[in-house]
């Protein structure tokens, strides 16, 4: 896919990424939930893709990824993986206009998502056991 | 009898809010303001400021000449949504993630409905309201603005 180009509500951080699958992903898991008020709802950034400008803070949520806002409007605006060696950034999707044309693929941790609501269609969705059996799999693979 | 609290709280936890009573239903908004700042679509619980306590480093942001958003200065968890000029601005629309599983709560209702991004949509029998209806009777930002 070719880059797409995305800013906050404010307008004070833009970005600038090239998806790197043809689809959106949600997260339901509590972190991704708390933060931002329902599901985070992303675009994966093909690595080395991801440039940005203005007023971003982040938060170290755990030891290996941070989550970035707008300082000056609030906007969500990525998670990013930190672990060494790894360039990994999921972007809100709603920085960019209609999230790129992309649709809903993927939904993971549904298990644990409120049972008040619901994203509509048949989407391939994954467990928080799932997910979590994924990522052991792949810290464990990272080991030096 | 005392009224029951729902505890909420921000991602790292600096933020707190408490409401007593009921949390009500939840509500969602497509418009392109709430889209760009929350990344997906905005849900809310609708809250009468004076059964809200909150506490801890909110930082708010005027969104336009009626309206703020808030959020976690120290995580930047987004805590609500609020008028800040007439009737609406008696209420707080609280960001449903602060509570554990929502509270219980479910959605509803869905405002800008029709501009929800292509490729995602609310599922179930919600009450939905067009852009075009909403805007005929409620304050709103003008397209481009």
């Amino acid at each position: 896919m070719s880059k797409v180009n995305g800013h906050c509500l404010c307008g004070a951080v833009t970005v600038r990424f090239e998806p790197l699958k043809d689809e959106l992903g949600a997260c339901h898991c509590e972190m991704c939930r708390r933060w931002t008020g329902s599901a985070f709802l992303e675009i994966d950034a093909k690595p080395g893709s991801l440039t940005h400008e203005g007023p971003v803070k982040t938060y170290a949520s755990s030891d290996w990824a941070e989550r970035a806002w707008c300082d000056r409007c609030g906007s969500t605006l990525w998670y990013h993986l930190t672990l060494p060696g790894h360039d990994y950034y999921s972007v809100s999707a709603g920085l960019v206009d209609d999230a790129a044309g992309l649709t809903l693929k993927t939904e993971i941790y549904i298990d644990v998502k409120p049972a008040g609501y619901a994203f509509a269609g048949d989407h391939a969705t994954k467990t928080k056991a799932e997910v979590e059996a994924g990522f052991a799999a792949f810290v464990e693979g990272n080991k030096p | 009898m005392s009224e029951d609290v729902h505890h909420g709280h921000c991602l790292c936890g600096a933020v707190t809010v408490d409401v007593t009573g009921p949390l009500g239903t939840v509500s969602a908004c497509h418009c392109g303001a709430c889209t760009r700042w929350t990344g997906s679509v905005l849900m809310s619980l609708e809250i009468p400021r004076d059964r809200v306590r909150s506490a801890g480093p909110i930082k708010t942001y005027a969104s336009s000449s009626f309206a703020e958003r808030a959020w976690c200065e120290d995580c930047g968890t987004a805590v609500w949504f609020a008028d800040t000029k007439g009737d609406g601005a008696k209420v707080l629309e609280l960001a449903p993630g602060l509570f554990d599983g929502f509270g219980g709560a479910k959605l509803t209702r869905v405002v800008y409905a029709d501009s929800a991004p292509d490729g995602v949509a609310l599922a179930g029998d919600l009450q939905r309201v067009s852009k075009a209806d909403y805007e005929a009777e409620n304050l709103h930002v003008e397209d481009g603005q």
